[in-house]
């Protein structure tokens, strides 16, 4: 996985991350009960 | 079409990667279908919302409960007799780019992202002329407080939040750190209220429920995105925060009468970044000659604004550099693929993308 980072923006050294198009990053669960 | 599109498209095609998708259970879809029961807004020609009502039906007592970042790579984890992989109705596509900001205001506006205008953490914003860090509510380049500087949320998110039209008495639950701040305000009019932890949060419910004739209480959470981001989407931090949804979901819905109807999103999933697939644009970068103002967006989703008579050569010294993990695509590109939903990219938001939008890869299959 990779991330760009300019300066300034948020930490780098952050473990996980989203805003791309993997499967991972874009499906959520609708959960009904 | 450019290589890179069809990349793209080859990817999409190969399972690898997934597009934003009016025509699949979608994040959107999902906030008309719960507008629509709850007596507000529903006049959208949208077969899916209409599915996704069908499914959560006309309840009188409505349970909405956003969990920051929970997203299927999440719930595929848990025991088959969780309560998340039970109640399990349908995957949902996110909103493009999958981030907070901009799908939580595709769950409060029922619009995509090219309607709405949050397409990024950092959002470059014409009345400032530089780029601001909508959440915290600040300037970026100095943390002064936007409202100083004359903005308020009608100015940067200029659309009502579809709440405000319910037919019933509706609560939105929002921890307490957040509850006064402008972006709430903006997501949910004057429906929030503070919570201290899930527990009290759940409590909070069951005596609205009880309250209230016909209800809508919204609940969100953000700690599983939280501790994903310190710790690794695998780590044991996460876990337990999954594992506290878990339980209190389980016990919300033994405390709430049977016909109340719960419904359990997330805004996004998660991709953990191994360190040495992290890359930084230094101050003193070549690139920098290109930008005409900060670049904007998020860590996987930056958006750049570029001089017209720079245009080419930044995108050839981008590709030259990260063509293997990014792909960069111009705001044409980007409309016409529909990255940010169907109904095309309002003047709002065109003015906030600039010029090229580079779109992490991923990992490589």
């Amino acid at each position: 996985m990779k991330v760009l980072t300019p300066e300034n923006q948020r930490p780098i050294g952050e473990q996980s991350e989203h805003g791309g198009f993997s499967p991972a990053e874009m499906l959520v669960p609708v959960v009904i009960s | 079409m450019t290589s890179q599109v069809q990349e793209l498209l080859d990817g999409v095609e190969a399972g690898r990667w997934i597009l934003p998708s009016a025509e699949v259970p979608n994040t959107v879809s999902l906030a008309r279908a719960i507008s629509g029961i709850c007596g507000g807004r529903y006049d959208w020609n949208d077969p899916v919302a209409d599915e996704l009502r069908s499914l959560i039906g006309e309840p009188k007592h409505l349970v909405f409960v956003i969990a920051d970042g929970f997203g299927m790579n999440f719930v595929n984890t848990l025991p088959e007799d969780s309560f998340s992989r039970q109640n399990l109705a349908v995957e949902n596509r996110a909103v493009f780019p999958p981030i907070t900001g901009a799908n939580l205001f595709a769950l409060s506006r029922g619009e995509w992202a090219g309607q709405h205008e949050v397409i990024g953490w950092y959002i470059h914003l014409k009345e400032l002329g530089e780029r601001a860090t909508l959440f915290p509510w600040i300037r970026t380049r100095d943390g002064k407080n936007l409202s100083e500087l004359g903005l308020t949320p009608e100015i940067v998110y200029p659309d009502d939040p579809l709440v405000s039209q319910y037919d019933r008495h509706a609560m939105s639950l929002i921890p307490n750190e957040l509850v006064s701040s402008n972006p709430t305000r903006a997501l949910h009019g004057s429906t929030a209220t503070g919570y201290s932890d899930l527990s009290d949060a759940s409590t909070q419910v069951v005596g609205h429920v009880a309250e209230h004739a016909k209800t809508y209480s919204h609940l969100y959470w953000k700690n599983i995105d939280q501790a994903a981001h310190q710790f690794g989407s695998e780590s044991t931090e996460t876990a337990q925060q999954i594992s506290t949804l878990e339980s209190e979901l389980l016990k919300l819905r033994s405390e709430l009468p049977a016909d109340v109807r719960i419904v359990v999103t997330g805004d996004h999933g998660q991709s953990d970044i191994p360190d040495d697939l992290k890359f930084a644009i230094p101050v003193d970068d070549e690139l920098k000659k290109y930008f005409e103002a900060t670049p904007s967006g998020d860590n996987r989703t930056q958006i750049f604004r570029v001089s017209k008579k720079n245009r080419s050569k930044f995108v050839e010294v981008f590709q030259s550099r990260f063509s293997e993990h990014f792909f960069l695509f111009s705001s044409e590109e980007i409309t016409a693929l529909e990255l940010l939903g169907p109904d095309g990219i309002n003047q709002l938001t065109a003015g906030r993308l600039g010029d090229f939008m580079a779109i992490a890869k991923g990992e490589l299959s």
